[in-house]
């Protein structure tokens, strides 16, 4: 723009001075002398005004046009310096970015996000383009957590409905068939009491799963509440919890630091982790009751910290049978019910009928602890763990042990934010 | 009516509920709990087996492809599963019909009570055969012709 104006401005003088040159040379004849008598101001018309009629008419036009033509100089060039000046800018340096943008945003338009908008320059053309590009990335980061969501969603009404059937089945045919049989008189009242008693047993389950649901979703919303705790105040806080438990059953818990496991001899004792206590705290009971109806004679927590990512690992193994593993892979979804959680279970309904049906209810089921442990539980636990870790930033895994029995690794981001 | 049908769910509510209605309907019901459980009931020879197709031990699916080659009673799937496919996957693996949960008792009832009446005329279906005004019933030693006259229509005993 700069080098544009200073051109115009050159231009245009050196127009001026030519007209003026050529001015003098039609009128020295006539004995004016333009440069002599400038200083006076709009000279050669009063000055010599006689020379102006000593004039031919060609040569007065020419005259006028002369002055025109230095009068006007200085506009035109400018006017055409500018445009020039701003046409060479936005072939240069706006055209392309330009175009970048308006693509850019002609495919978000289309609803797809599938692009990059790059564009290599200092300036700030391309910190805009660079804006953009975060702004997409923001917008794809958005979108996929929402189909996450959704998904997640979908998944637990699936397997709701799913596992709801059964009791609306049960709770149907029974209407159904005491409104047939009833009035014929076959309905013993024995038979009719005992029906009604299985049937709001169902009622009972379908309570209890709208409950769950409930709580699932409450879990998937929930935001960690960070607070600063020390490694080894998580430590005895976990110890604290496991001790009562040793004392009552053949189940020993064992409270490992992790040395063994990555062989970080240093003491991370003194750590501080910002982790939401009462989520984590959840998890471990979580994981704990677990671990409890299925292990033969010992359970082991390991808590243990890496300071590099800031992450904060939870093992919990136990020396029971272990996952399928056909299930492994599906035991974190809601309402799981696999075969290993359906032997101990006995089905869960406990109604005592017996009709040469096997009552394989196996009485492991330790009450009292408090513990969040129910009998007829509905298989949501290691699906809520996998929710809050997620929430918490980190996510859980499920395994074999190398030595058999289950053992699952659950993370938690522990940085500030 | 005296059939025997074979039910295999390993939700107990849904097994008493079958066992009651179709004892109320006349039926002798077995029971079995699971799979592996029905696969061994299967030698009572049931005339009509009703699976649950999601069975921890071994799935109803599986235990038809089991049972198919060995037995000929009609096999009607229960599930809870909605979709397409997994109709089409028990319908092919050899089952002769499918009723979602939850579903109507008297339903249920009422496709037992067809299919099985579909096997007893399968059992008499070589017993009747008609030529053009000829009919013979081979069990009951009896033909009948039909002659037509115009205006009526008079079945001769011959």
């Amino acid at each position: 723009m700069l080098l544009a104006f200073f051109a115009a401005f050159v231009c245009s003088w050196l127009i001026q001075q030519l007209c003026i040159s050529r001015c003098n040379e039609i009128l020295y004849p006539y004995g004016v002398d333009i440069y002599r008598e400038r200083i006076a101001g709009n000279i050669y018309y009063s000055g010599t005004e006689a020379a102006m009629y000593l004039l031919s008419d060609g040569e007065r036009v020419e005259i006028r046009l002369l002055q025109l033509l230095s009068n006007a100089a200085p506009w035109i060039l400018t006017s055409c310096g500018a445009v020039c000046a701003a046409v060479l800018f936005y072939r240069r340096r706006l055209r392309r970015p330009c175009e970048i943008l308006k693509n850019g945003a002609a495919e978000m338009g289309r609803k797809n996000l599938d692009f990059e908008s790059s564009y290599d320059s200092r300036d700030e053309m391309g910190e805009l383009c660079r804006t953009f590009e975060r702004m997409r990335r923001e917008v794809v980061a958005d979108r996929e957590e929402l189909w996450r969501r959704i998904e997640d969603q979908k998944e637990i009404n699936a397997a709701f409905a799913h596992d709801m059937r059964t009791p609306l089945t049960v709770l149907r045919g029974y209407t159904e068939l005491l409104y047939r049989y009833a009035p014929e008189g076959k309905i013993s009242e024995e038979k009719l009491l005992s029906t009604l008693k299985l049937m709001s047993e169902h009622l009972k389950r379908l309570e209890e799963y709208t409950k769950t649901m409930r709580q699932i979703r409450s879990f998937e919303e929930i935001e960690p509440q960070r607070e600063k705790v020390g490694l080894g105040e998580l430590r005895a806080r976990v110890a604290e919890i496991s001790e009562p438990l040793n004392a009552v059953g053949d189940i020993r818990i064992l409270c490992g630091d992790g040395k063994d496991l990555h062989g970080d001899q240093k003491d991370t004792a003194e750590d501080s982790l910002w982790l939401d206590g009462s989520l984590f705290l959840e998890v471990l009971e979580n994981l704990l009751s677990n671990a409890l109806r299925y292990a033969k004679s010992r359970v082991e927590i390991i808590l243990d910290h890496k300071r590099e990512t800031e992450t904060l690992f939870l093992y919990v193994h136990d020396d029971g049978p272990g996952f399928d593993e056909k299930e492994r892979k599906s035991v974190t979804e809601p309402y799981f019910r696999g075969s290993r959680e359906a032997a101990a279970d006995g089905g869960g309904q406990g109604s005592g009928y017996e009709n040469g049906y096997e009552n394989r209810h196996k009485n492991r089921h330790k009450n009292g602890y408090g513990i969040g442990y129910k009998n007829g539980h509905f298989g949501i636990g290691l699906h809520i763990c996998r929710v809050i870790a997620e929430r918490h930033g980190g996510v859980l895994n499920v395994a074999n042990g190398m030595d058999g029995g289950a053992f699952v690794s659950v993370s938690f981001f522990c940085g500030k934010s | 009516m005296g059939q025997r049908i074979l039910v295999a769910d390993d939700e107990e509510g849904i097994v008493l509920l079958l066992k009651d209605y179709f004892e109320l309907q006349g039926y002798e019901v077995i029971t079995a709990g699971g799979g592996m459980e029905a696969l061994d009931r299967i030698r009572c020879g049931p005339d009509m087996i009703i699976l649950d197709i999601n069975m921890p031990d071994l799935d109803g699916l599986s235990v038809c492809r089991k049972i198919r080659e060995k037995v000929s009673c009609p096999i009607l799937f229960l599930t809870a599963r909605v979709e397409e496919q997994d109709r089409i996957t028990g319908l092919i693996m050899g089952g002769d019909d499918y009723i979602v949960k939850p579903f109507s008792i008297e339903e249920l009832g009422a496709r037992v009570m067809a299919h099985l009446r579909r096997e007893e005329r399968g059992r008499h279906s070589g017993a009747v055969r008609t030529e053009g005004d000829l009919t013979i019933y081979y069990q009951e030693r009896i033909s009948y012709s039909v002659r037509l006259s115009p205006g009526r229509a008079d079945p001769h005993r011959v």
